[in-house]
Parts: structure tokens; sequence; C-alpha cells
């Protein structure tokens, strides 16, 4: 569990990002944090590691407060994979035992190695094992982070648009694998996206966020063409294809008006 | 089955990178057994090895201790201490044109050594054709060290003002460095000729104005860097991974990025106020080996400290053996060496660090 408790955040020098954010989400669920470009969405992922110092409350399910976490530990408890992973020259299984740092001492023990294998054996990074992570694609790439993530052994897994430089396939993929981690594995998994559909196919709890601020938060009923109008600015329909919520975009507003004045 | 063969190449691997350690061990140990074997008194290498264990021909024992050994010893500690440094600050400043002269480390030194020649008046004593001695080498040291830790000294005071990003620190450094240069050419324009000449000498760089002592000193300093390094092997791997990532993997960055700095700045500093300024020794040497065994540091650190260790003792050999028994200056051919082999490497394969 987690849970944040007025959690706000401002950069150096600019304006307030995050304002009074209040949300509680259990294990064994997959979270979708849904909303505009500048809502807050990766700044909250960033708060909720302690990547960024937050001022207020994060709290853990055994009552421990991210503030007097060592670094090591919140490791041991979270993981997070980034938008865009950089490549460096390590090989796929050397990038994928980085995941078993925070328990590294000396150096990595039979165990560390057995789970990293695991994981490519998982992921079925297996033929790439042995590669440089910097001749990897783009997809390959975020599937390696992903595995570094996973050998963290996780209780809480935040994955920051993961989905954004994949082809369709690996989209599906890549969702189906963290909803595996959240319904089979029992953890956590909170993951901002942009594409509705595949939250709504994979996810079941749906925080929308507005302006630095939680607009609502809950399982698929929050979404609903109003709730979207009001944080994308678009008209939607949303409708029922084959049991699953398929959200249909109309567009902006006032588009078709403007199109016809001119 | 399938996990064991993976396993089993991975194990290869492993064995693979210590056997390029080994190699660079015995390469590092032969070119240390010739560079002590060159010169006027024609040694084998036989006699080198016996004499540097204290056998065989009193005479040759007391040439290979007393007069070679501090020299291909200075090699050793600088070629392993400024290729560690440039290893890890290519890791904590995210870029691979980092070494000791991006920390400002290199003008720093060159302006203190100015300063002592020309208004603490360390100036020449005895020039001869193979060496110059400076009237006080302990302040031109001295100086040269302060100056060169002051460029880190204001980068880490920037940092714990405001978050510095890896690019502004280095920004920093060059704007840094060129405002040593321009002091540096002020304390020029007012010396005289012997002191024009006593700095230049002094910028060439030069393993042959060391005493073992020295060297002691060195040597302490840059085994306790390297302890050092070697025990934040992890971090300088996750950290290539970028900030946020290393963070979420448990590296504290900030307090390492600062720390490691500091640690740097000193083994450069104290390495080049006794040897003077060498080039690309920090750069390249890393380079080299990482396309050899990759990024992982637990190797790279070491290999890189060896190979770097191996580019100045055959920088040393070439300047002695070009145009014997002339001794071209240490500082010029590690940048004849280093120079060409850089190119061709960024040229080869275009790869992030």
């Amino acid at each position: 569990m987690i849970e944040t408790k007025g959690l706000t955040y401002a950069y150096p020098n600019s304006a307030q990002i995050l304002h009074e954010i209040c949300f509680s989400a259990e294990r064994g669920h997959l979270l979708a944090l849904l909303g505009n470009n500048g809502a807050g969405k990766s700044t909250l992922l960033k708060c909720l590691n302690g990547i960024l110092p937050v001022g207020a409350r994060v709290v853990f399910a055994d009552g421990a407060d991210l503030h007097g976490m060592k670094r090591r530990h919140i490791a041991q408890t979270m993981a997070y994979v980034e938008q865009s992973s950089e490549a460096s020259r390590l090989t796929v299984y050397d990038m994928v035992l980085m995941g078993r740092k925070p328990y590294i001492t000396v150096g990595p023990t039979a165990e560390d190695l057995a789970i990293v294998e695991q994981t490519l054996d998982r992921l079925q990074l297996r033929p790439f094992a042995m590669r440089y992570v910097d001749e990897l694609s783009g997809g390959e790439l975020q599937k390696v982070a992903i595995a570094r993530a996973i050998a963290q052994r996780p209780k809480i897994l935040l994955l920051d648009e993961p989905t954004s430089n994949l082809d369709l396939r690996n989209q599906h993929e890549v969702m189906a694998l963290a909803a595996k981690l959240a319904y089979e594995d029992h953890i956590l998994v909170i993951t901002v996206i942009h594409d509705l559909n595949l939250a709504l196919r994979y996810c079941d709890r749906f925080l929308l966020m507005d302006r630095g601020t939680v607009y609502r938060y809950g399982d698929a009923s929050v979404i609903t063409p109003e709730t979207l109008e009001a944080v994308y600015q678009v008209h939607t329909r949303v409708v029922d294809i084959e049991g699953s919520k398929t959200v249909i975009v109309l567009g902006d507003p006032g588009w078709k008006e403007q199109n016809s004045d001119e | 089955m399938k996990s064991q063969r993976n396993h089993k190449s991975y194990a290869g691997y492993i064995r693979y990178k210590v056997l390029i350690l080994v190699i660079l061990l015995a390469l590092l140990i032969l070119l240390a057994l010739v560079d002590l074997a060159i010169g006027s008194s024609g040694l084998s290498l036989g006699d080198v090895a016996k004499a540097v264990i204290g056998q065989g021909d009193r005479k040759i024992v007391t040439i290979v201790q007393k007069m070679r050994m501090p020299r291909v010893a200075t090699a050793l500690v600088a070629g392993f201490g400024l290729a560690a440094v440039g290893c890890v600050l290519q890791s904590i400043l995210r870029n691979p044109m980092a070494d000791a002269s991006t920390l400002g480390v290199s003008p720093g030194a060159a302006f203190g050594a100015a300063f002592a020649i020309v208004v603490l008046g360390s100036g020449v004593q005895s020039p001869s054709d193979a060496s110059v001695s400076f009237s006080s080498p302990f302040t031109l040291s001295l100086c040269a060290f302060v100056f060169s830790m002051i460029p880190t000294v204001v980068m880490i005071s920037l940092s714990r003002l405001q978050k510095v990003k890896p690019e502004s620190m280095i920004l920093t450094g060059v704007a840094l460095s060129t405002l040593f240069s321009g002091g540096t050419a002020i304390i020029q324009y007012f010396a005289s000729t012997t002191q024009l000449g006593s700095i230049v000498f002094w910028t060439f760089g030069s393993l042959t104005s060391t005493t073992m002592r020295e060297v002691g000193v060195m040597a302490a300093v840059t085994a306790a860097a390297f302890v050092f390094f070697f025990l934040n092997r992890w971090n300088y791997t996750a950290l290539l991974s970028g900030e946020s990532a290393a963070k979420s993997l448990g590296v504290n960055t900030g307090a390492l990025i600062v720390s490691s700095m500091i640690v740097c700045s000193l083994t450069a500093a104290v390495t080049t106020a006794f040897i003077g300024i060498l080039n690309f020794i920090g750069l390249i040497a890393p380079h080299i080996v990482r396309r050899i065994i990759g990024n992982d540091y637990r190797f790279l650190l070491p290999a890189s400290a060896l190979a770097g260790t191996c580019l100045l003792l055959l920088s040393d050999l070439i300047s002695r053996m070009v145009l014997s028994p002339l001794v071209l200056p240490i500082g010029a051919i590690t940048s004849f060496v280093g120079a060409p082999v850089f190119i061709y490497l960024i040229n080869r394969r275009n790869r992030r660090v």
C-alpha cells in the first residue's frame, strides 16, 4: 500500500506542479495515471519514489515514511522505469543485474544471478542477454529497463509512459506484463499512460490528473465523456466493445464550428 | 538447461574480462621493464628484472633502483591515477570527453606553477640538456596543487547553492580554465626570459623531476582514491543509466557526485603538481578499454587504470627513443599518442558512454 497526504511539489524557481495530492493504492492493482501533458504525472511518479524531494508525507504499508528511508531501502521497496532509458555499453545481462544493486554489498550472489535469469526468461530477453544495450532498438531497450526494475523485486513498480516508444504489439506486451505483475505477482503498478484504451484494457484503477491536482480517482467508472472532456478538453464517446469499455475521440469541441466557418 | 547455458556464457564473459585485466597487467610489467632497461648502459630485460629485486651486479642495481626507478615509478603511479580519475569523471559528469582537465585541474596547476616561478621566485636554477631543476620545487608543487583545486571548490560551492547539472559543471570548468589561462598569460607577460622558460618547461610535464619520496606521496593518494572509486564501482555503473535511474537503484547521487569530484581533483592535483600537465591519459585509457570490456565499472575501472599506466610508460619510451639521446617532453608525447588514437576511437564508432 502507498498513501500520499497533501503531496505538493514545485521545481526550483518555477510554478507549483503538484497541489495537495492525496490518494492511496493497494498492492495487486494496476493504476493508470492519466491527464494532459504538464498535468504533473511524471513529477508525481518521481515524488513517490523520492527522486524529487517532497515535503509532504508518502507512507508505505508498514508505516514507513519516505522521508526517513535510505535510498537503498526505497530501492528494495519500489522500482522506477523512465520514459526513455539511457543506453550505455553494458550487456543486457549486466543491465538487468543492476536491478539487484540495492541488495548487493560486495558482489552478486548465486540468488542474484538466478533472479536475473528468471527475469530474462520471463521477458523473453534470453537471446539478447549478451548483447550490448546500446545496440538494441528503442522497444528492446524499454523492455530491458523494465526487466531491471522487475529484478529489483519491488512491492511497487512505477512506470513512466512505458508504451510511448513502442509499436502496437510491444505496447500490448508491456501492458500485459504490467497486468501480470499486478494481478498475479500482487505488486502495485502505477503507470503514466496516454492511450486511454490501452489503459482501459489492462488497468483497474484510474487517477485523472488536471493541472497538478487529482480530478477523479477510482475504477473504470471514472472514465466518462464528461470527466475526459474536463481533463483533456476533447469530445469523446465511451462505448462498450466486446465487453470492454472503449473511448472514441470525437475531437476538439470547437473544431467543427471553426472549420465550418472557414 | 537453457538457463544453465546462459549462466555459462555470462561466466565466460566475466572470465574474458578477467583475462583482459591479466593481459594489461602483463603488458604493464613488460613495458616497465623495457622502460627501466632503455638507456645508455645497454641493460637486458633479465638484468633489469634481477636489479628490481636487488639482485645481480651492484652497479646495475644502482642504475636501475636509484636512477631509473623513480621515473618509471612516477609513470606507474601517475598513469594509474590519471586514468582512474578520467574513468570516474566520465561516469559522474556523464560525458565521454571528461578527464581531470574538465575540472580545470591542469590550467589551475599551470597558473599555480607560473605564480610560484614568477611571483614567489621558485624559478629555474640549473638548466641542463636533460632536465631543469627548480630552486624551490616544494613551493612550486604546493602552488600548483592549491590552484588546481580552486576550480573544483568553486564548482562544488555552486552545486551546494543550487542543483547544478553535469553539463553546467563542465561549462563552469571550461570558464574557470579560460580564466586561469588568462591569469597565466598575464604572469607570463611580466616574466623574465628565464622565468618564461621555466614556466614552459613545467607545463611540458616531466617524469624525471620526482624523488621516490614524492612518488610515495602520489602513490598513497592514488591508492586511497582507487579504493574509494572501487567501493563505488556499482554506483558509477548505475549512474550511466541517468541520475533518476541511479536514484531509483538506491544510489545517493548528490553525495556520490560531490565526493567523487573532490577525490578526483585531489588525485589529479597531487599528480599534476609533481609532474606537470599530461594530456589525454585520463581521456583515452577508459575509451580504449571500454570498447573491449564495456561499461561495467567492476572491470572498467581497474582496466582503465592499468591501460593508463601502459600508455604513460609507452609515451615515456617514445620520448626517450625517438631522438635518443635527446629526451622529448612527456606531455607533448602523450598528446601526440593520444590525439590520433582518440580521433580514431570516436570516429570508428560514435557511441554514448
